[in-house]
């Protein structure tokens, strides 16, 4: 695609209402173009649009509930800094139970909200999951055929001891997708020869570099085709 | 210790440059000093908040709260879920908040960036639409983008950037709603519409390119 026909795209990308496709074809576009000043203040314009709506009150509970969560996650840095993934969680049951149970619920949403979609052809599927914070993960693959393309973000760089071994539970059966370390803009991508069935769930540990195929560790994420 | 003394003495330097001449000045270009005042007093709770000081949350929920609950009200059209997503979003900001750059004057645009990008979720899921990636997630413009929406809350008040707003068409303002208010995606802004994929792309850019050139943010493609 030339320029011109990326800038037609460029609206939806920043108003976060692009396809997985249309991500990626402007993506692509933009490694190799100097379109980012564009990007940028078409983002920031997008972003704007928030300032024009309507300020309403909220129930005064909220700031309650949020302030409440500054007291658990204070003492929570403290004791558990370094500790991987949404120790958060921990925290705020510990501080608010009402208040978990909702968290709980919008975890277990972003973590089994799952994208199936048709992109080039029918039996091309694009799986998108995102994570409570900015993790996300992409999967793209035939159901059935060897090769899936993935990548993914918003992760902790491991030191060279460890690695990420990606899973996926098929029936009771646990089988190994791959293994990466992410760079150290927590991101990664590459494409693994295996073959994805529908139903597969999809999860991440990290491992020993030694490798390993079960998993030891605690799941950094699940998600499911 | 070194590192908040820093921090202490660039939030310290932008105050001293304005008290000494804030009361005359105020009189004569009230509007200017006022904001400077907003500015130090943003740029002291992004400081703050770096240094995990609940105060900050509590002083940026007392000025955000209600923007960002108007905006999660306005796509979810649900109190109650409205409220879950600005809770999240500012416990997102408090969670990461060591990794807030200090010398930001401001993290509102980042919180209403959370605000929409989660209540939109929501809304999809809602409506059993497929979640969509988050695009900013990898874009290198993203950090840009705040810093230009910092330049622009900067020079225009919130009724500037309404006019902006009110300068769209119709047809444009119905395009943006759809797909910032409403999380459609081109297909859906179609079927929704009956409008075919050209025109709606057109409209989008149009609309968009207008609140660019109206924002200041430079020439229109
Ligand atoms: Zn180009």
């Amino acid at each position: 695609m030339n320029c011109e026909e990326i800038r037609d795209l460029l609206p939806a990308y920043v108003l976060g209402t692009a396809t997985p496709h249309e991500i990626g074809v402007v993506e692509d576009h933009l490694a190799r173009c100097g379109l980012h000043e564009e990007v940028a203040a078409l983002t920031a314009s997008a972003a704007l649009i928030a300032s024009g709506s309507k300020s309403v009150e909220p129930p005064a509970a909220l700031k309650a509930r949020i302030m409440a969560h500054t007291a658990g996650a204070t003492a929570g840095v403290q004791r558990e800094r370094g500790t991987p993934r949404r120790p958060w969680l921990r925290r705020l049951l510990a501080v608010n139970p009402i208040a978990a149970v909702l968290a709980l619920a919008l975890v277990a949403m972003a973590v089994w909200n799952v994208t199936l979609q048709g992109a080039e052809s029918p039996e091309k599927f694009v799986h998108f999951y995102r994570g409570q914070d900015s993790d996300w993960l992409r999967v793209e693959t035939v159901l059935g055929d060897p090769g899936a393309e993935v990548s993914l973000g918003g992760f902790d760089r491991l030191d060279d001891s460890q690695l990420y071994h990606l899973w996926t539970t098929r029936g009771d059966q646990v089988l190994l997708i791959g293994a990466f370390n992410v760079n150290p803009e927590g991101k990664w991508a590459g494409e693994f020869d295996f073959v994805f069935e529908e139903g597969d769930r999809i999860w991440m540990t990290s491992e020993s570099a030694s490798g390993t195929d079960q998993p030891t560790g605690e799941a950094v994420f699940k998600t499911r085709f | 210790m070194a590192e908040s003394a820093t921090t202490t003495g660039h939030i310290a330097s932008p105050a001293l440059a304005v008290q000494p001449n804030k009361q005359s000045a105020r009189q004569t270009t009230g509007s200017t000093i006022a904001f400077a005042d907003e500015m130090i007093i943003r740029r002291n709770i992004v400081a703050r908040l770096v240094q995990r000081d609940p105060s900050a949350l509590e002083e940026m929920y007392d000025r955000m709260a209600r923007r960002a609950f108007g905006l999660a009200y306005r796509i979810l059209d649900d109190g109650p879920a409205a409220e879950d997503i600005v809770q999240d979003a500012f416990a997102w900001v408090w969670d990461n908040s060591q990794k807030l750059d200090s010398e930001r004057g401001t993290v509102d645009g980042l919180l209403l960036t959370l605000v929409h990008r989660r209540a939109v979720d929501a809304l999809r899921a809602r409506s059993r639409r497929d979640a969509l990636p988050d695009s900013s997630v990898s874009s290198n413009a993203g950090q840009d983008a705040l810093d230009l929406v910092d330049e622009v809350q900067r020079n225009l008040d919130a009724d500037a950037i309404n006019r902006a707003m009110d300068q769209l068409s119709p047809e444009q303002s119905e395009v943006i709603d759809l797909a910032y208010f409403g999380g459609m995606t081109h297909a859906e802004i179609c079927e929704k519409t009956s409008l075919p994929l050209g025109t709606v792309k057109s409209r989008l850019r149009l609309a968009l390119n207008g609140l660019r050139n109206s924002f200041g943010l430079g020439g229109s493609s």
